[in-house]
């Protein structure tokens, strides 16, 4: 018999459903935050799921394209990485798609393309009318997403980004921004209104305004986040920029978050140890985090990916303003910030992120396919030892995938971090 | 670099190529005390925007070479270059061009070795050798007995002339490649107008591309393809360097489209070093003889 295909963004979505109601289970009513952020994802991938089921145009971007241009053209931005960290969680996880993927291309590449080709192929997620992503930060994506554009016969835009940091980065990629709009408009044939992307630009501000108010009551000790909240906020923050609802949610986290720092309390009642994830986690293991805060009383305070430094674009009025500030939000989405362009801005955005937030001690997952990463990791250990005398654990995990090194393997690493240092 | 054995270089000059490159760049920068060291953004896919932004850094790229070096690099030294550049590039055409006979006067790796020498030597020099060669090798025999016509097209690390010789040790002759130490390196001039510093521009972003040009995917498969026919090969090598991440996205179309076409294709991973020649050899023997050779 055949087995019942999946779909991911539905199979996410009821996930997080699930997640939310075993939380109502056994909290009830007494910690409705801990529902918040499944609420949020379950939505964001419900959305793309109803969106496809009526025939509507979705798109496929990755993290660090700016999803306000999508929701101003009522298009349903699907942020790739995003469902496949989800998935990887999933009981069924992803791996079956990343053996698929390397039937076609090699195993070198990173398994975060490999899910999306995989899936693809597999008839698992479903096709987008349309597939956008940046140049940068990293060969790998640059290797698939027109591959797999020309592959399903789907238009395709990619943002070039230059090398260099720099006023006239910004405003290439401000014009690239514009490029994109004429190729969306040409693609769906629908027109960008410029009072709606005002409009949106309007919920992404505030929602930014608010985040970044969040990220200051993150430095609190004792953190008032748990590490599940911190890791997983990336998927809204990501996908729902501009958006009302992320507004909602930004609002109610920021008066959870300063209520609980005003009263001195933290997530957990002894907080030992502050942890600074200076790259992604491996999303295989969510079960990782609770460990760490029950074992050794390690909290995750930051997370390169939950990390959003994004100021309000101001000057709305103006669309010249508009494209110029979320082309520096295209700077400044995680990945792209401290993986694209030359290595200070990976120990800029290090150091800043792991002195803000008073880490105890940073961890680099070392994505195996990361090469990037790995050239530099080396000097970024030795920068943050040297400036902030704080340890760093380098490890070798593939994110999304158990089989190249096991959970029980990165516990271990961890356990041997900790007796060593603290 | 680390142990020293470049240190006889005035300078370096790299690109944001891919991953590797760039991170070199950065370790350069740290590790070592280089007294010239450039680094260029090159633009992922070809528009008229790109071209101009790439135009603007071949500015300042020739403006830190005058400053550094204290040399003056006008205009028309500048069209002087391209014009001996292109001379270079016609007579590798010409070269290339007697490889489509049935009986080519060059094996693949003699012509390899004839490319590598371009990047080394001066160039007027190299014309003028180029010349000779193409004399002699219209009264050369040509070479017979292979088993199968081969192209060799993928990623860098293509400048091992010994990596050829294994391939034709075992009776496949390449007749051809689409490597950025080979074809793609000279196949189309640089076009001279009144501005030298977009001539070059809009020749380096149109010249058949490595796969970090994200929007040519089509045509770089086309190149591929038509290389294939225009040559008249019987299979298609195609070799990657392990952890090339560009050139490995594209097996998913290049595998695809190439099938359609009934052309064959062994797919090599190599290192950059030549190695593990036995497993190679293994593997060349099979497509050849899968070609009926």
């Amino acid at each position: 018999m055949e087995a019942t295909k999946r779909n991911l963004f539905k199979e996410v979505t009821d996930r997080f459903r699930f997640l939310r109601d075993s939380s109502i289970a056994k909290y009830g009513n007494t910690q409705p935050e801990r529902t918040w952020t499944f609420e949020m994802i379950a939505d964001l991938f419900e959305k793309a799921y109803m969106a496809n089921q009526r025939g509507e145009p979705l798109a496929w971007i990755n993290f660090a394209v700016i999803p306000e241009i999508f929701w101003a053209m009522d298009l349903v931005p699907v942020v790739l990485d995003t469902i496949h960290g989800m998935a990887a969680g999933t009981p069924e996880g992803v791996t079956k798609y990343i053996d698929i993927a390397e039937q076609h291309i090699p195993d070198h590449v990173c398994s975060d393309n490999k899910v999306l080709l995989g899936a693809a192929l597999a008839g698992e997620v479903p096709i987008p009318d349309m597939l956008i992503h940046p140049s940068h930060p990293c060969d790998s994506n640059v290797a698939t997403f027109p591959v797999i554009a020309q592959y399903f016969d789907k238009p395709y835009f990619c943002i070039d980004v230059p090398y260099f940091r720099d006023e006239r980065t910004r405003q290439y990629v401000a014009d690239e921004l514009k490029r994109l709009v004429s190729f969306l408009e040409e693609v769906t044939g629908r027109k960008l209104d410029m009072d709606r992307l005002k409009q949106v630009m309007e919920y992404s501000n505030r929602s930014h305004e608010l985040i970044l108010k969040c990220g200051e009551l993150r430095a609190a000790v004792p953190c008032p986040y748990s590490t599940i909240e911190t890791v997983s906020e990336y998927v809204p923050f990501l996908g729902l920029p501009g958006t009302p609802q992320l507004v909602d949610y930004c609002q109610k986290r920021y008066a959870w978050a300063k209520e609980r720092v005003g009263k001195g309390e933290g997530h957990l009642r002894d907080e030992k140890i502050r942890l600074v994830w200076l790259y992604g986690a491996p999303v295989f293991d969510f079960a990782l985090f609770p460990w760490l805060e029950k074992q050794y009383g390690a909290i995750t305070v930051g997370n390169m990916n939950s990390n959003f430094i994004i100021e309000p674009v101001e000057g709305i009025s103006d669309p010249d303003n508009i494209f110029r500030g979320l082309a520096e939000k295209v700077l400044r989405l995680h990945m792209g910030r401290e993986c694209g362009g030359t290595w200070e801005n990976f120990i800029n955005a290090s150091l800043d992120h792991c002195s803000r937030l008073k880490a105890d001690a940073a961890i680099f997952a070392g994505h195996i396919a990361c090469k990037a990463n790995w050239a530099i990791m080396k000097l970024v250990k030795d920068r943050i030892s040297d400036e902030l005398g704080i340890p760093v654990l380098i490890f070798e995990t593939d994110l999304f995938d158990p089989r190249v090194v096991s959970a029980e393997a990165i516990r271990a690493k961890f356990a041997d971090f900790f007796e060593t240092y603290f | 670099m680390l142990d020293g054995r470049y240190d006889f270089l005035d300078g370096i000059v790299l690109t944001d190529s891919c991953d590797h490159i760039r991170r070199l760049y950065d370790l350069f920068r740290v590790t070592r005390d280089i007294p010239f060291l450039h680094f260029m953004s090159v633009p992922h896919k070809i528009t008229e925007y790109s071209i101009g932004l790439y135009r603007e850094d071949l500015g300042t790229f020739r403006e830190s070479v005058e400053k550094a070096f204290g040399v003056k690099i006008t205009d028309a030294s500048l069209r002087n270059a391209i014009e001996v550049y292109n001379e270079t590039r016609n007579l590798l055409q010409r070269i290339y061009d007697l490889r489509k006979s049935d009986t080519p006067p060059l094996t693949g790796a003699e012509t390899l070795d004839i490319v590598l020498a371009s990047t080394i030597m001066p160039r007027e020099q190299y014309n003028d050798l180029l010349r000779q060669l193409i004399e002699e090798l219209h009264g050369r025999q040509g070479i017979t007995d292979y088993k199968a016509r081969l192209m060799v097209a993928g990623s860098g690390g293509c400048d091992d002339p010994d990596y050829y010789r294994v391939i034709e040790g075992l009776g496949g002759l390449v007749v051809t490649d689409a490597l950025c130490f080979g074809a793609r390196y000279f196949w189309k001039p640089v076009e001279l107008t009144d501005d030298p510093l977009s001539d070059l521009a809009t020749a380096y972003q149109n010249r058949p591309a490595c796969a970090k040009m994200a929007d040519q995917v089509v045509e770089r498969i086309d190149f591929i393809k038509k290389m294939a026919k225009d040559f008249n090969v019987d299979g298609v090598v195609y070799h990657r360097l392990r952890y090339c991440d560009l050139w490995a996205g594209q097996l998913l179309l290049l595998r695809d489209q190439l099938n359609k076409s009934d052309m064959p294709m062994l797919e090599l991973e190599r290192e950059y070093t030549l190695g593990a020649t036995g497993q190679l050899r293994t593997r060349l023997q099979a497509f050849l003889e899968s070609l009926g050779g």
